[in-house]
């Protein structure tokens, strides 16, 4: 089947330029509209497969309707300049895709859509139209549907003849007579003063189209009405005419001129690339073309490599590298240095930079602006070295977590691969992972380290373009930029342990464990491993008979779901429970932290990670201090070891409360829950006497948990379910 | 909080109140469980997402304001929604009226930003 797709050019180019931050690329030129256009064509183009195409445009402010009413469209406000001037930019964009558009004298974008529309209904084809504007709606058939965009500009709602009939209960081909009874005020169409587009659908449903509506003038309910319908019954006719789309205006275009058979990829990424489009380009195919035409851009970068700092590369931008892909980087040797600039492209042996005063004095020059990845590493890792880093003006690995926080991978090879770039290998291809990370020979390392610097300083205007684009330049540059200093700060700072108190605590679990140990074999009658499954899950489940719950490979599961299952079954069950987590808690903890423990501060130094879960939480390891259980006693107690790093000083703790029943009464809006609040009433008791609706006095102790249950369901995202088992 | 998941719907992802976003790729599935599962998401990151919102702020305030000030206390740690200093005990009193108060204006919410501050020789005191 032959597919039509009309594409209202200017009322989409309208909607995009308002539905977007106003964006402007790297020259300083306007894109939002083109931005918002093109994301929108694109998707049309995947969605639809259109095998004929057309965008039609307004010609100019004249048009036929302009004689038959002089003041149509006459309180448009005028195209702001900033819209005007991407015109032409869109037209170039429509070009590089090989989508032919036109725009017909005298006539309006929807007189074309309407006329050819017709003609391929003529033809057998089905045609889809786009727009912003109503007005098409005239046009819905059982071939010719139409969609409206809806907040934002990619969203559509569609119209065929049943959505036609579910929304307005008229034929599409009515919707002239509707704006003829009560006008169109965006277009300054008169119709009848004082009735709206209910009362004419309603006067349309009983009489049927506009001219017996208005010959039954003495038929409708209500003597103002009726005379109304009498008095502007020609301006009724005119404006019903003004909004009737010509389906034969003089369009000079065959059906078979329309046809489409896509575009030139290379084409397009150009242009994309000019205008900062990185995110429209996973649209485009990926050739092996292309990404050899990447990778070969890179290729005429020349390096300088050099033995010592110059001033050639202390200028202002500059993108940094200070290479230290060892996990753990407070305890890291760096491994080079290679700054790009408008200069050029330089690397450095790192021992010949460090001891560069001019280097440092650059690094530490708030004014110099430097682009970095991961800018909190390289400030700890120089600030171990007492190098201040100052003036990161961008970080690549924050914003690419601001882009997308769902992405596994963060690499810069990654991030610029996402974005057509093959500039780069990743580090892990480079330097291999974990415990078999080697540093490779010189030249290797030196020209991955330079890439690198080169890929960053090609990366940083795109995505800078994407953050604008999501409007979280704000949140990039207020908070989670100057968030990853105090970061820095914090891990390089550390917190003082107790090492004293964390043995006696050791030894204090090693007690519990032996107690423990001992009652659960006096339980099970016979000493066994009890951290071998292959042990433990024949006394289980054969000397002790219990219910099998779930089998593997190698025998029963003792996992801990099972164990959970099983609670009540046997007294060994709480005890093994409990074994587990004192046991988890010593090795994970008591052992976990003296391990952690820096031998030249005395301190835990953790490494809080900003760039990785989806919610936007921190995270943090070495230890992993959101993860230390508070439940156990034995629990909390492990907080006892975090002291004052100065004697006298003391510990402040802060703490939010409920912010996140808080933030869900805040974004619901929900008047009960604010209240709750604002009384300083129980949230979970007010909750109760809304569902159960029962006074306070009334509410039990289980009804409240079950509210608490419906509180947090919501705000931990557990499903409906869930929450009643609770 | 249905308006969460028509977003999600129409646009593909959820924010913040500071806009950062969360993309649902199965918000649209056909599949029962992972769409419910993107529905459940839509509704609770926006809430989880704007705690950490709130909290990232409040360290920055807080930290800077540490230093305009001329503190010798040190912000130590952040753990879910609290955050641990060090603090010389002719500041203790100074830090609890400025923390308390820097941290419950961090965002203006239609309901108040409630801070509980406790102080002790050992974060496990501070409780």
């Amino acid at each position: 089947m032959e597919k039509l797709v009309l594409i209202d050019g200017n009322s989409i180019a309208y909607r995009a330029f308002f539905a977007l931050p106003l964006l402007t690329n790297d020259k300083g030129v306007y894109t939002n509209a083109v931005y918002g256009f093109t994301n929108m064509l694109m998707k049309i183009l995947e969605e639809q497969k259109p095998t004929h195409i057309l965008i039609a445009f307004d010609a100019g402010k004249t048009t036929f309707r302009h004689k038959q009413y002089e003041a149509y469209k006459s309180d448009r406000q005028k195209t702001p300049p900033e819209l005007s001037e991407q015109m032409p930019i869109i037209r170039e964009v429509l070009e590089s895709l090989s989508i032919p558009s036109v725009q017909v004298e005298l006539y309006e974008a929807d007189d074309i859509i309407g006329t050819l529309s017709k003609r391929a209904e003529e033809h057998g084809q089905d045609v889809r139209v786009f727009t912003g504007d109503k007005d098409l709606l005239q046009l819905v058939s059982e071939r010719t549907h139409v969609a409206i965009t809806k907040k934002g500009i990619t969203n559509v709602d569609w119209y065929d003849e049943a959505a036609m009939k579910e929304t307005y209960g008229i034929p599409a081909t009515h919707i002239p007579d509707m704006k003829g009874l009560a006008g169109d005020s965006s277009d300054n169409i008169p119709g009848i003063p004082k009735v709206g587009e209910k009362t004419a659908l309603k006067l349309l449903k009983e009489f049927g189209d506009i001219t017996e509506v208005l010959d039954h003038a003495d038929d409708v309910s209500g003597p103002k009405l009726q005379e109304r319908l009498k008095e502007f019954r020609d301006q009724a006719l005119m404006s019903r005419e003004l909004a009737v789309i010509d389906r034969d205006s003089p369009v000079d275009m065959s059906i078979e001129a329309l046809a489409y058979s896509g575009f030139d990829s290379s084409a397009v990424r150009k242009l994309f690339k000019e205008y900062g489009f990185n995110s429209l380009m996973k649209h485009l195919d990926n050739d092996d073309d292309n990404s050899e035409e990447a990778s070969a851009e890179l290729d005429d970068f020349t390096f300088q490599h050099e033995d010592e700092v110059t001033s050639q590369m202390l200028v202002s931008p500059a993108a940094l590298i200070i290479e230290d892909p060892v996990e753990n980087y407070h305890h890291a040797d760096l491994w080079g240095m290679a700054i790009v600039n408008e200069q050029g492209s330089f690397t450095v042996p790192i021992e010949a930079a460090l001891a560069s005063d001019d280097f440092k004095g650059w690094l530490a020059d708030s004014t110099k602006k430097k682009y970095l990845f991961d800018a909190k590493k390289s400030t700890v890792a120089l600030g171990w070295r007492d190098i201040a880093l100052q003036g990161v003006e961008f970080d690549a690995l924050i914003a690419s977590y601001l882009i997308d926080p769902s992405l596994s991978s963060h690499d810069l090879a990654d991030i610029s691969e996402r974005r057509g770039q093959h500039t780069v290998l990743t580090d892990e291809e480079v330097y291999g992972k974990g415990a078999k990370q080697k540093k490779p020979e010189k030249d290797a390392l030196l020209d991955h380290i330079a890439r690198k610097a080169a890929t960053l300083w090609k990366l940083v205007p795109m995505l800078s373009t994407e953050l604008e684009q999501n409007d979280q330049k704000d949140l990039f540059e207020t908070l989670e930029l100057p968030l990853s200093t105090v970061l820095a700060e914090m891990e390089l700072f550390g917190v003082s342990v107790d090492q004293e108190q964390l043995r006696v605590m050791g030894t204090e679990l090693e007690e519990r464990l032996t107690t423990l140990e001992k009652d659960i074999h006096t339980l099970a009658g016979t000493e066994f491993n009890i951290n071998s499954p292959k042990q433990l899950g024949p006394i289980l489940f054969e000397r002790l008979e219990l219910p099998v719950i779930k089998k593997t490979k190698t025998g029963y599961s003792t996992a801990a779901d099972v164990l959970e299952k099983l609670e009540d079954k046997h007294e060994i069950i709480p005890k093994l429970l409990l074994y587990r987590q004192v046991s988890k808690l010593k090795s994970t903890y008591v052992e976990g932290l003296l391990k952690v423990i820096h031998e030249d501060t005395n301190k835990i130094h953790t490494r809080f990670n900003q760039a990785l879960t989806q919610t936007g939480r921190l995270s943090s390891a070495d230890p992993n201090l959101q993860n230390i259980p508070i439940r156990l006693e034995e629990g909390r107690k492990i907080r006892k070891v975090f002291v004052p790093s100065k004697k006298d000083w003391v510990i402040l703790a802060a703490d939010y409360s409920q912010i996140e029943l808080r933030v869900l009464a805040h974004m619901s809006g929900d008047e009960k829950l604010m209240q709750a609040f604002h009384e300083g009433e129980d949230v979970h008791t007010k909750t109760a006497m809304d569902v159960f609706d029962v006074l306070k006095s009334e509410v039990t102790s289980e009804m409240r948990r079950n509210a608490k249950a419906v509180n947090f369901g919501i705000v931990y995202g557990i499903s409906d379910y869930g929450c009643l088992r609770t | 909080m249905d308006d969460s998941i028509s977003h999600a719907k129409d646009e593909g992802y959820v924010t913040t109140l500071l806009k950062r976003r969360r993309y649902l790729p199965d918000i649209n599935n056909r599949n029962f469980n992972l769409r419910g599962f993107a529905e459940r998401t839509a509704m609770n990151t926006p809430i989880q997402g704007t705690a950490a919102d709130i909290i990232k702020k409040a360290m920055v305030d807080v930290a800077n304001a540490l230093t305009e000030r001329n503190y010798e206390s040190r912000l130590l740690l952040q753990v879910h929604d609290e955050l641990i200093f060090e603090v010389p005990k002719n500041e203790l009193a100074d830090l609890e009226q400025l923390v308390t108060q820097l941290m419950s204006e961090t965002l203006a919410l239609d309901v108040e930003l409630v801070v509980d501050v406790e102080h002790g020789n050992t974060w496990y005191e501070a409780k």
